[in-house]
């Protein structure tokens, strides 16, 4: 029964990390919270089944179709809701207060393109096949989701370490200043981490909503705090907290709803971050200490 | 009155300040000098309480404050202003200033809704207080004017009339006179002196050899974070240690 | 006088709805003077509309002792959040609160099953509040607060909350106590949330577990963030145009969210420090004696 649930909770948390790396990859590269973040996820998730019902493409097309849609809405969002406040210097909670706004718009428009029940793929959309290794049972979708999340992450953090595209991102996480002292096209980064971004929360969207086989345009309300506690368990800003926090997550939700009982799923997110918020808020891999002048 | 004794900040592996001791006795004004990054601010921010050494203690009166909160420290006669001038952007000169006598009043939030005599005569009080400060650091003028909008020099003096509302008896100051030209330095020299024969101390960061010369009866050399060098302010000019730690910062001392 | 029962018929429900979202406006008011983004307010409000609720329906004492029973349990669950809470920095403390809100709603939905009570209503919440609430009510509670606002920016505790807003370690070096404070502001928010809470439960005689969570919170926001949070009238005029603005606007149906999302992002964006701007009134008066 245990070892069932420790593979539940390892493809949940892989997509669990997917889904706060782009939330925690635009925080620790613009120092913002974009709580607009979950909607991104929502709409790429809508993209996907679009793309499956109505373009007739494969599921891994539409796949990528949803990471580059989902990417350019990152951009559009970054352009609207973002760049003009950092044009005049507004403080953070300007910009906290414009995601909110943003987020607002995008459930709506949501609500209103695709309705407000429940959407679901179609059947044949991926093959049914339950693999039996031993005691445990996981499906071939569930093996292909972890598959591709972790191959995202991986990729992801080739690009931080490897390129100069993630050097000039790490420099402006760092400091915007130096960095543009440097000759690093700030602006052209920014709205890249958000493609970026953006692109990841589609991929989370879609894989989720391939595996709950549910999409709806509340998803990424539900998926809000999740998407926090995971940041905060790892410490905001940091890539490897959040693939860390996502894993501690939903090993915490699974053996909660196996051993506890289901109605305090949802609670487990708050219990850990109200935890981690009071003992050590700046996560299990952020620094021990914060500075106070 | 002010005792450090052994105080180092390290920051990771950085030593920001390594190894400090001195003392500041009452009615004595301390210079405090050295090429930039030597951990002069560091320093003010251990004494204000703003961060904790992490090694060595602080001793004020007798009573240790490395590891109390900035307003307590306050409390106990300690004020300082900011080398970056931190003002309270867009608050006329008066509202900054009357801020800095909130130790000087108790009015609770209750009387001031209920427009209680023992309030209403307590903001005539503080009104005044703050006016008379304002006056002193002769930036009346602009009473009413958002503090943001004055020259950096006035800027400065508005700081200090608000370190001097809160009624210290050791004052803090970082680069007091950036910005000033020669007559309005001179100035705030002799404003300081007289601030001493009033009964304060002072501690003064600086890089203006000439004011030093003029207000300090003694200066410690910070450079790389430890003391090079103590003296009179003719002794530390002379000291030659002194003279290569500037040179070799690169650094030009207005002399 | 039947052009004013006309208009009341018709208009009465919304008007009192905008009064209480500006005694919520006025809650999330004292927390962003202070420099605190707290989201906590919308929990608050649910503690106070269900607290006042219960001792109604089950205790039979006036509305009166209700309603501020409702809001001093709002309080102290205030103060035992703010303790820990104000200690982290800005964005913590926006995601802690934002968590408060939806464990009071979880607490709502599953406190009966847990205690065997029927005191909650659980998921279907408690229906068949008695109508208790009067705009009388409403506006004396108003004029009250309008007078708290007025003088803050003028007491002791006003200037030393403004000062931290602006920058709390230099406050700090300056005596204040920057956490006590905060406290103050979290916790004065609380009990007028929770105010706003009873009033609200004893208007729409119904409270539910959802009606307090993150939509909530974030209009609640929006109330001070479009209104200004410079000037005491702002959040009053941001909560009466963004509650009257939805009904005129009701021809719009589905897209009334949409508008009321890009409200907010224009806002922020275009109007920094919101509509009730005192710059204006200053730049008015010197165009007057010119």
């Amino acid at each position: 029964m245990f070892w069932q649930q420790a593979v539940n909770a390892i493809w949940l948390g892989a997509v669990y990390s997917l889904f706060a790396l782009g939330y925690t990859l635009v925080f620790g590269v613009l120092g913002l919270l974009n709580l607009a973040h979950p909607s991104l996820f929502m709409w790429g998730a809508f993209f996907g089944l679009v793309a499956v019902n109505n373009l007739q493409l494969p599921i891994w097309a539409a796949l990528l179709l949803s990471m580059f849609a989902t990417g350019l809405l990152g951009i559009v969002l970054e352009r609207l809701a973002f760049k003009p406040l950092r044009r005049r210097n507004a403080p953070h909670l300007s910009a906290l207060i414009s995601s909110i706004g943003a987020s607002i718009v995008l459930i709506n428009l949501a609500q209103g393109a695709f309705g407000a029940q429940v959407s679901r793929y179609p059947f044949d959309t991926f093959p049914i096949q339950i693999l039996n290794i031993g005691p445990v049972s996981i499906t071939l979708l569930q093996v292909v989701i972890l598959g591709v999340s972790l191959a995202l992450m991986l990729a992801l953090r080739w690009l931080l370490l490897s390129t100069r595209q993630g050097q000039a991102m790490r420099a402006v996480a760092f400091s915007e200043r130096t960095a543009a002292r440097l000759g690093i096209p700030v602006d052209r980064v920014i709205w890249q981490t958000f493609f970026i971004a953006g692109a990841l929360a589609g991929a989370a969207g879609v894989l989720l909503g391939l595996a709950f086989n549910a999409v709806s345009p509340f998803m990424g309300t539900t998926m809000s705090l999740k998407g926090l506690t995971v940041m905060v368990l790892g410490g905001l800003g940091n890539i490897e907290g959040a693939v860390l926090g996502g894993f501690i997550l939903a090993f915490s939700e699974v053996m909660s709803v196996a051993y506890l009982s289901s109605d305090l799923r949802d609670a487990v997110s708050f219990v850990l971050l109200f935890v981690i918020l009071l003992v050590r808020p700046n996560g299990l891999l952020g620094r021990s200490s914060t500075k106070r002048a | 009155m002010l005792v450090l004794d052994r105080v180092s900040r390290s920051f990771g592996g950085l030593a920001a300040v390594s190894d400090v001791s001195f003392e500041v006795k009452a009615g004595q004004i301390m210079g405090l000098i050295g090429p930039n990054g030597a951990g002069k601010t560091t320093l003010l921010n251990l004494i204000s309480g703003l961060d904790q050494p992490t090694r060595g203690s602080i001793h004020f009166n007798g009573q240790p404050i490395h590891d109390r909160p900035p307003h307590i420290i306050n409390q106990l006669g300690i004020a300082r202003t900011y080398q970056n001038i931190r003002l309270f952007a867009e608050m006329s000169v008066l509202d900054n200033v009357i801020v800095g006598l909130h130790t000087q009043g108790h009015a609770g939030l209750l009387s001031a809704v209920l427009l209680l005599p023992s309030y209403r005569s307590e903001e005539r009080r503080l009104r005044a207080l703050a006016q008379q400060l304002i006056a002193r650091l002769d930036v009346q003028h602009f009473e009413q004017t958002p503090a943001d909008a004055l020259s950096y020099g006035d800027q400065r003096r508005v700081e200090l009339a608000r370190a001097l509302a809160t009624h210290p008896k050791l004052l803090l100051l970082d680069e007091p006179t950036a910005g000033m030209n020669a007559t309005e330095t001179a100035r705030l020299g002799e404003l300081i002196l007289g601030l001493r024969a009033e009964g304060l101390s002072i501690l003064v960061i600086e890089h203006d050899m000439a004011f030093i010369a003029q207000v300090c009866d003694e200066v410690i050399v910070l450079n790389f974070g430890q003391v090079i060098a103590r003296g009179t302010p003719d002794q530390i000019k002379a000291d030659q240690v002194v003279v290569e730690a500037y040179l070799g910062a690169a650094e030009s001392v207005d002399a | 006088m039947d052009v004013l029962s006309q208009f009341w018929a018709t208009y009465g429900s919304v008007v009192q709805f905008a009064l209480i979202n500006m005694l919520l406006a006025i809650s999330i008011y004292f927390t962003l003077y202070t420099g605190l983004l707290s989201l906590a307010n919308a929990g608050f409000m649910a503690i106070g509309a269900y607290v006042s609720a219960v001792l109604t329906i089950h205790a039979g004492t006036p509305f009166i002792v209700n309603l501020l029973g409702g809001a001093c349990v709002a309080m102290f669950i205030g103060l035992l959040l703010g303790l820990p809470v104000l200690r982290l920095r800005d964005v913590y403390l926006a995601i802690a609160t934002l968590g408060f809100g939806e464990i009071v709603r979880i607490i709502a939905i599953n406190f009966d099953n847990f205690t065997g009570a029927t005191l909650l209503g659980g998921a279907e919440g408690l229906d068949r509040v008695p109508k208790l609430t009067t705009p009388e009510g409403l506006i004396v509670t108003l004029l009250i607060l309008i007078v708290l606002l007025i003088q803050l920016p003028r007491s002791r505790a006003g200037r030393a909350m403004a000062a931290i807003r602006r920058d709390e370690n230099v406050a700090a070096t300056m005596g204040i106590n920057v956490f006590r404070y905060k406290v103050l502001a979290f916790v004065l928010g609380a009990f007028v949330a929770g105010l706003a809470g009873g009033f609200s439960a004893h208007l729409t005689r119904f409270v539910g577990p959802n009606a307090f969570g993150f939509d909530t919170a974030v209009n609640i926001l929006a109330y001070a963030v479009l209104g200004g949070t410079q000037f005491w009238a702002g959040p009053l005029v941001g909560a009466a145009l963004l509650t009257i603005l939805p009904e005129a606007l009701r021809f719009l149906n589905e897209y009334r969210g949409i508008v009321n999302g890009i409200i907010l992002m224009v806002a922020i964006v275009y109007l920094p420090h919101g509509l009730v701007n005192p710059q204006w009134f200053q730049r008015f008066r010197r165009t007057e004696a010119a």
